[in-house]
C-alpha cells in the first residue's frame, strides 16, 4: 500500500532520511529501517571537512539547532570508503553533495562515474559560509548557473535532485530556476537559521552564532513552501522534510504535494518513530481506501 | 538499537541533586562508563539527555543527576523514563590489579558504578571524590560507600579538591587511574598522569544530538585527539608516556 514510484524507480515505501542524520552509515545497522524507502547520505564536499568548532547541537522546546558545519570525509574517502558500504543495504540510496562554486565540480568526475540513479546536490545548509553572503539557494541566478554546470558534468541517466533553502521568501522562483537549468526533482527544505543564547553563560551557544533549525516547530513554514512551490510547479516531485515526527504531519506533508516524505531530527526523539508512522499512515490509508499517490496533492482539491 | 521502560522505584532529592533507581525490565548487560540518552514520552522535550549510568544491580538501573536545565528537571520530575542505549564505550578494566578512581562533582556517576563493578570483583581499588559541599554527600554518600572526600567548604571529609590530592600523590602503585570530572580537573589529571607515565581512562562530556552517531554532533578535542564523544568515547584511554 505503502510503494510508490519516485523517477522511474519503485520505492517500498515513501519515507526517506534526509541528509546528515546519520552520518555515521555503519551504525544504519542497528536502526529499525523497515519503514524506510530511501537513505540520503550526509553531504559530502570536495575536501574533507571536520566540522564546526564548540558546541554543535542545541535542544529546543519543540526541535533542535544544529551547527555540525557539515563534517565529512571529502568525496575522494567516500567515493572509496563509504560507497562499498552503502552498496550492501537493501534500500535506495541517495548521495548528497554539495559546490560552492562551478570549479569545484571536475573533483566530483569520481563519484559522477559510479552510475549513480540520483543525487542530491544541496544548496542551502546554513552552517558553513559560501561566500560574502547568504546561501547558494537564496540567488536564483546563481543556483541556475551552478545546477546547469552540475547537470551537465552529470551522466545523462543520473536524475539531479536540489535541496532548496527555506530561508527565502519567495522560493518558487529559486525552484523554477534550478527547474529550468535541469534539476528533475526538489528537497524542500533545509533547515532554518537560528540563535540561541545560553543564559547561564550568557554567551549565544554557537561559535558561528547561526545555527540551523530543524524539528516539528518548524513544520508548518515547511508545508508553506511547499505549498508554494506546488502552486506553480505541477510536474516535478518534491521530497518534503521537516518537522516530521507522527502520523498526522507526515500524513500533511504528502497533502500539501509532497511525493516523498523525510523524517529527520524526530529519530533523535525517538529511533522507533519511522516505523510506528508507516504503520499508522498504512492503516490510514486501509481505512480510507485509498493509495499514496492519491494522498499527494490531496489538499488542493480536484485541480 | 533498543529503547527501555524505566520505572523509578526509590528516590532522593537534595536541592538540585538527585538520585533516581529505575526497574527497567529486559536489562541484562550494563558496562561502567557507558550512558543512556534519556528520553520523555513528550515532543516538547526534543533531544534526549545523555546520563551515565550511574549503578546496575539485580536489574535496578541507578541515575545520579543535577539539574542543571529544563531536561534534567523533567527528569527528575518523572516516575517513568525512556532509556535508549546503552551507549558508548565504558571503562576497560583488562590488566588492571590496582585502580585509583578520581571524581569530581557530578563526575561521581559513571565512577560509583565502576566502584560497585570493582567491589563485585574483588579488585584493589582506592576512591577519591572532589565536590564543592556537603549537598553531594547528603545526596550520593551512602550509595558511593568507601571514598576520601575533598570538599571544597571542608564540610565533608578534609578541605581540597582532587587537584589538591594529585600534588600530594606519589602515583606509584597505580597501574589504572580512571578519571570524570570538570574539564579543568580532566586537563589536571590529563597532566599528572602524563607525567608520571600512568595508563588513564577518562569520562568526557558533550553535547549530544542522538548519541549513536548520527548527527556528528558530540565532538570535542582531548589529549591531542579529536573525538565524537559517543561512538570513540565517552571514555578515552590516554598513555602516559614518561
Ligand atoms: C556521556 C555523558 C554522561 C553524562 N552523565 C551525567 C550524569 O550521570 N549526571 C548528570 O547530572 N549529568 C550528566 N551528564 C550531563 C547532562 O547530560 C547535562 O547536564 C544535561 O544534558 C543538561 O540538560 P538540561 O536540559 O537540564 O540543561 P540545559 O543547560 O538547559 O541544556 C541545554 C542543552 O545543552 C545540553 N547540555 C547542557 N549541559 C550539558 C553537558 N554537561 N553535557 C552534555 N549536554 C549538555 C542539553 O542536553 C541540552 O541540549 C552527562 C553528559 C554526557 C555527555
Ligand atoms: C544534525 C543534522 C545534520 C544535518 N546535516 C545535513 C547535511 O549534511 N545536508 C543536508 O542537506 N541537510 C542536513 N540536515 C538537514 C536535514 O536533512 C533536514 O533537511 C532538516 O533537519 C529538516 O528535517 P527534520 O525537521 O525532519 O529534521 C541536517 C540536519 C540535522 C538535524
Ligand atoms: S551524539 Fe550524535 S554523533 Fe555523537
Amino acid at each position: 500500500m505503502l510503494e510508490t514510484e519516485f523517477l522511474g524507480r519503485r520505492l517500498p515505501t515513501p519515507f526517506f532520511i534526509p541528509s546528515g542524520i546519520v552520518g555515521d552509515v555503519s551504525r544504519l545497522q542497528e536502526l529499525d529501517l523497515s519503514w524506510c524507502g530511501l537513505f540520503v547520505t550526509k553531504t559530502i564536499t570536495l575536501h574533507p571537512r571536520g566540522g564546526n568548532e564548540g558546541i554543535r547541537v542545541w535542544d529546543l522546546p519543540c526541535g533542535m539547532l544544529n551547527s555540525i558545519g557539515l563534517a565529512n570525509e571529502g568525496v575522494e574517502a567516500f567515493v572509496r570508503e563509504t560507497l562499498p558500504k552503502l552498496a550492501s543495504l537493501e534500500m535506495e540510496v541517495l548521495v548528497s553533495f554539495s559546490v560552492y562554486s562551478e570549479e569545484e565540480i571536475p573533483g566530483f568526475e569520481g563519484l559522477f562515474a559510479q552510475g549513480l540513479w540520483a543525487v542530491e546536490l544541496n544548496l542551502s545548509c546554513p552552517n558553513v559560509q559560501h561566500g560574502a553572503r547568504g546561501l547558494i539557494a537564496q540567488d536564483p541566478s546563481l543556483s541556475h548557473r551552478l545546477v546547469r554546470a552540475v547537470r551537465r558534468a552529470l551522466h545523462k541517466d543520473t536524475a539531479l535532485i536540489v535541496k532548496l533553502s527555506p530561508d527565502v521568501p519567495f522560493i518558487e522562483d529559486v525552484a523554477e530556476a534550478v527547474i529550468s537549468a535541469g534539476a528533475s526533482a526538489l528537497t524542500i527544505a533545509n533547515t532554518f537559521p537560528g540563535v540561541a543564547v545560553d543564559v547561564n553563560r550568557g554567551r549565544f551557544v554557537f561559535e558561528r552564532v547561526v545555527a540551523g533549525m530543524s524539528g516539528p516547530a518548524i513544520h508548518p513554514i515547511v508545508l508553506h513552501r511547499i505549498w508554494r512551490v506546488r502552486s506553480r510547479v505541477l510536474d516535478v516531485p518534491i521530497l518534503g522534510v521537516g518537522g516530521v515526527w507522527n502520523r498526522d504531519s507526515a500524513l500533511a506533508m504528502a497533502m500539501a504535494g509532497a511525493d516523498l516524505v523525510g523524517i529527520g531530527s524526530a529519530l533523535y526523539h525517538d529511533p522507533a518513530v519511522g516505523s510506528r508512522i508507516a504503520r499508522e499512515v498504512e492503516e490510514f490509508l486501509q481505512r480510507q481506501e485509498c493509495t499514496w499517490t492519491e494522498v499527494v496533492g490531496k489538499a488542493y482539491g480536484d485541480i | 538499537m533498543r529503547s527501555f521502560k524505566a520505572e523509578l522505584v526509590d528516590s532522593r532529592r537534595v536541592g538540585d541533586l538527585f538520585w533516581g533507581r529505575y526497574r527497567a525490565e529486559g536489562l541484562e548487560y550494563l558496562q561502567p562508563g557507558q550512558f543512556f540518552q534519556v528520553g520523555l514520552e513528550r515532543i516538547d522535550m526534543f533531544l534526549r539527555r545523555p546520563l551515565s549510568v550511574a549503578g546496575f544491580e539485580d536489574g535496578l538501573v541507578d541515575l545520579f543527576l543535577r539539574i542543571k536545565g529544563r531536561g534534567t528537571r523533567a527528569i527528575a520530575e518523572s516516575s517513568t523514563l525512556s532509556l535508549l542505549g546503552p551507549f558508548g564505550e565504558g571503562f576497560s578494566l583488562s590488566g588492571a590489579r590496582r585502580v585509583l578512581l578520581l571524581a569530581g562533582g557530578m563526575g561521581i556517576a559513571p565512577v560509583r558504578f565502576l566502584a560497585q563493578r570493582l567491589r563485585r570483583e574483588n579488585r584493589e581499588y582506592r576512591l577519591v571524590w572532589g565536590i564543592r559541599d556537603g549537598r553531594y554527600w547528603q545526596a550520593f554518600g551512602d550509595l558511593v560507600g568507601d571514598c576520601e572526600v575533598l570538599s571544597e567548604d571542608g564540610s565533608v571529609g578534609r578541605r581540597g579538591d582532587v587537584m589538591g590530592f594529585l600534588e600530594e600523590e606519589s602515583g606509584e602503585g597505580w597501574d589504572l587511574v580512571c578519571a570524570c570530572g570538570p574539564s579543568g580537573m580532566n586537563e589536571a589529571v590529563l597532566g599528572w598522569i602524563k607525567a608520571r607515565g600512568l595508563r588513564g581512562q577518562f569520562s568526557l562530556e558533550a553535547h549530544m544530538g542522538c548519541g549513536w552517531g548520527g548527527c556528528r554532533g558530540c565532538w570535542v578535542r582531548f589529549a591531542g585527539r579529536e573525538l565524537y564523544v559517543c561512538e570513540d568515547g565517552p571514555v578515552v584511554e590516554v598513555r602516559g608516556d614518561a
